[in-house]
């Protein structure tokens, strides 16, 4: 028997209802074992491409397919999906969708059933995976119950249940936070590593590929640019750059730094970066260079009024169980806040409670004087826009200049001005070209944008940003934050809510963190991003370069929010090591 | 919503469950008269009741509200009949108007009395058996797989669907859209920015789903219909469904309420 566990050769796709072809020639080998990382931005054919490994391409979503898949030396165009399921298990990126029983053990028990296992077997091993993912406490429970990371993780039990030999995760960690995303990427390496399950995993999240992941994949277009294993992959630093995939921050700041210092080898986690670095600064003190400010160094506390109070906030979806309690919160104009925490800690509680959609327990919000219990929420959206986390929820209109133009209706506007601010939006937001495109066909980046657009249009004192950049690839994600930074700069205040903590350092000016419903902290960036015990407390874990700037900070170096940061800190220390040696001892 | 607390009932087997729906099916069909229809219900009541689901299940029927007043409403106003009294009293210039009738009201009464005896007991299977159970329970009454799972399914997507619902609203609320707007078309034009999303999402969520079940191998179609011995509490649901369906049976073919009979009220 071959060492591939999966070949595919020369596959072209064209998808039923399309005119391009959306997979344009794929080549690929995963061997037994292995742990492959998949990158690409939106629309690389990512997707697509994992359902042709399990066979729901061709024969589920049909269309119009070339070449070949041969899953354990067989061809999946001669097998159903039914059979290749014992193979390859796929896990989607939506957790909630995939879920369709109504616990979690019938969830798990619907593979082995159906593959005619006798419901004492089923049981059996359904138990053994949900103990093995440790989620075997939740058994009784809804799917629709749980959190985010629970649910994703019984998506892939329900999966690993039946006993795949490969295991497709389809950007599966995307709306979790960073501990959940942790804990799903070392459980992969875990199933990699324990039962020899080979783990093909599509991610946006380059830091964690680069520290389990042997192989890195990379997609644009439908084809694949570079496959190497991954260190060697990321040398290939400009294949990145081209297709719009990030690089792990910490090798970005390496290279950024590498006529300066003389790697042993390109670092793609900390711990690699680290050593050099502190043998680098050790024994040296910094010149007085540039600095680049942190987010947090600006001051707030300037302006009289806040645009936002939220005084002594109880709130229960169904007492006695508190969603959010005693909060106590101010918002200035022009502010740029995030609000953290982790899945199920009440920060979208709190954005929907400051928008009016639900009304305090006890307590108070006023929102630029009025009390949202005596406002309805469509005389609030006057002054405060709520982005939601999912574009689909909103999308409805036959036209992108159609979505711009409903809330502008809502508001009662004279005919002339709508128009106006349809024609000056779209042009703002770059959408003028597919004013006419009925939005669903948009990719995810614009639809979000045009969401932010529609908003926008109203123009709102206040925008809430309800992980806006979720599920988006890094070039979308950072066109969302700058809009994002340019709408903040034009005077609106910006409340974004993020499991994106690299979003978060690069963009905030302030952050509050929720933890079951409480403030456990408010602060300025710098200083709650810098405190891993504070993080640590709420399940969130600082970004890669923040880490790295902590462990430096032994050497008396400062922390800093991003590579670039770090880059500008880190030559202030080099250049008294690489200018004036002598100088210095002397 | 599909409960956790499964009580009682939890543990009965899913085919005697069935059985029992049937039997109550059956009864609410065959008797019309309100005294035989309340005893039915009293014997719904009692079976959620010893299963330990009966507050859970009158909170699920607390939606029917509506509908159950609404049906009591036509039947008042349209059954020709003895006038009680008029919805638009003599005083005004159109007055006496809209009469509600002692047929109508007995007939709305009838028809309340039977959307409890249909509903109440589907309410407590759904509450109280696993999906794969019931499934099996269903094909052992030899429905098909594939429809045994669709009804499953369908009755998951409700909660689902409901809470998407919400979540679009806010959405749209947040963009100044008031959903209750005058007059019928602008009841019907407020709603559209509303159900437009939420049809797409469900065809979007209804392919995932389709993908999950064969990714799960569902389409291999070798999902066995096996059960545990009979247990003390699936005996005793077992008999009084045959009870119940003995009574409603005989009283069809004999054309007579035997439970009206029994009571000495025929």
């Amino acid at each position: 028997m071959t060492d591939e566990i999966i070949t595919v050769h020369d596959i072209h796709y064209t998808y039923p209802t399309g005119d391009r072809p959306v997979l344009r020639g794929i080549d690929l080998a995963l061997r037994r074992g292995e742990f492959v990382g998949l990158v690409g931005a939106t629309s690389a054919g990512k997707t697509t491409f994992c359902q042709t490994l399990n066979g729901l391409i061709p024969h589920y979503t049909q269309g119009k397919m070339q070449g070949t898949v041969v899953v354990n030396g067989r061809d999946t165009g001669n097998l159903t999906v039914a059979d290749l399921s014992a193979s390859v298990g796929l896990v989607f990126q939506d957790a909630d969708a995939q879920l369709v029983m109504s616990t979690v053990e019938e969830e798990c028990l619907l593979g082995p059933l159906s593959q005619g296992l006798s419901r004492r077997e089923a049981r059996q091993r359904a138990h053994a995976i949900l103990e093995r993912l440790e989620v075997s406490h939740l058994i009784d429970r809804s799917p629709q119950a749980l959190s985010g990371g629970q649910k994703q993780r019984v998506a892939i039990a329900a999966v690993m249940v039946t006993e795949p030999e490969v295991l497709v995760l389809d950007e599966a960690t995307s709306e979790l936070d960073a501990l959940m995303v942790h804990k799903i990427f070392s459980l992969c390496a875990r199933l990699n590593q324990e039962l020899g399950t080979t783990i093909l995993l599509v991610s946006h999240e380059i830091e964690l590929l680069a520290r389990h992941a042997q192989r890195l994949v990379v997609m644009n277009e439908g084809r694949i640019v570079l496959d190497a294993p991954t260190r060697e992959a990321l040398k290939q630093h400009q294949v990145f750059r081209d297709v719009g995939v990030r690089l792990p921050q910490v090798t970005q700041y390496a290279l950024a730094l590498e006529p300066y210092l003389n790697w042993p080898t390109l670092p793609i986690t900390e711990e690699e970066a680290l050593p050099t670095v502190r043998r680098a600064v050790a024994g040296v003190e910094p010149v007085n260079g540039p600095v680049i400010p942190p987010p947090g160094a600006i001051d707030l506390a300037q302006t009289a009024e806040p645009l936002i109070q939220v005084d002594k906030v109880r709130f229960a979806y169904r007492e006695p169980v508190t969603v959010l309690q005693n909060v106590n919160l101010n918002f200035q104009r022009g502010e740029f806040t995030a609000i953290i925490g982790n899945n199920g800690s009440g920060k979208s509680t709190l954005m929907k409670m400051i928008l009016g959609l639900l009304k305090p327990s006890a307590g108070r919000v006023v929102i630029d004087g009025v009390d949202t219990r005596q406002a309805r929420v469509s005389e609030l959206a006057l002054k405060i826009g709520f982005i939601f986390q999912d574009p689909n929820d909103q999308l409805f209109s036959n036209s992108v200049g159609e979505e711009i133009a409903f809330g502008l209706k809502n508001l009662e506007l004279p005919e002339e001005e709508i128009e106006k601010r349809v024609t000056d939006t779209l042009a703002q937001f770059d959408l003028t070209e597919v004013q006419d495109t009925f939005p669903r066909f948009l990719a995810r980046g614009d639809k979000q944008k045009l969401c932010i657009a529609s908003i926008v249009a109203m123009r709102p004192q206040v925008l809430l940003l309800d992980e806006p950049t979720t599920g988006q690839d890094h070039r979308d994600s950072f066109q969302i934050m700058e809009l994002a930074q340019t709408l903040n700069e034009q005077g609106i205040t910006i409340l974004l809510v993020t499991h994106d903590l690299s979003n978060v350092a690069r963009y905030a000016r302030r952050v509050i963190v929720v933890n079951d419903g409480v403030i456990i902290a408010d602060g300025p960036t710098q200083e709650i991003m810098t405190d891993r015990e504070l993080l640590a407390s709420c399940h969130l874990t600082p970004p890669q370069i923040i880490q790295l700037g902590l462990d430096l900070s032994a050497n008396g170096m400062k922390p800093a929010m991003t590579p670039e940061a770090l880059m500008v800190e880190t030559m202030r220390w080099l250049e008294i090591s690489a200018i004036t040696p002598s100088g210095r001892d002397g | 919503m599909i409960l956790q607390k499964r009580g009682r009932l939890g543990n009965v087997d899913s085919r005697v469950k069935i059985l029992w729906f049937l039997a109550t099916l059956v009864a609410g069909l065959v008797f019309v008269q309100p005294v035989s229809l309340i005893i039915v219900l009293l014997s719904i009541v009692a079976v959620a009741l010893v299963g330990r689901v009966l507050l859970e299940t009158l909170q699920s029927m607390r939606g029917l509200a509506m509908i159950i007043i609404v049906i009591g409403l036509i039947f008042g106003l349209t059954v020709p009949g003895e006038p009680i009294f008029y919805l638009i009293p003599a005083l005004g210039p159109i007055g006496p108007a809209l009469p509600i009738t002692r047929e109508g009201m007995l007939m709305g009464f009838i028809s309340i009395l039977r959307i409890f005896v249909f509903a109440a007991p589907l309410l407590v299977i759904i509450m109280t058996t696993n999906n794969s159970d019931l499934i099996q329970g269903l094909m052992y009454f030899r429905l098909p797989m594939e429809y045994a799972l669709m009804i499953v399914l369908a009755l998951n997507f409700v909660p689902i669907v409901l809470a998407e619902f919400g979540r679009i609203a806010d959405a749209q609320k947040a963009r100044a859209h008031a959903l209750i707007e005058k007059g019928f078309l602008g009841k019907a034009r407020g709603l559209v920015p509303i159900f437009v999303p939420l049809t797409l999402n469900a065809v979007d969520r209804a392919d995932t789903v389709g993908k999950v079940l064969e990714i799960r191998g569902f389409s291999r179609r070798q999902f066995r219909a096996e059960f545990d011995s009979l247990t003390g509490g699936s005996w005793a649901l077992f008999l009084t469904s045959l009870a119940l369906l003995g009574v409603a049976v005989a009283s069809a073919i004999l054309r007579q309420d035997i439970f009206l009979m029994l009571f000495g009220l025929a």
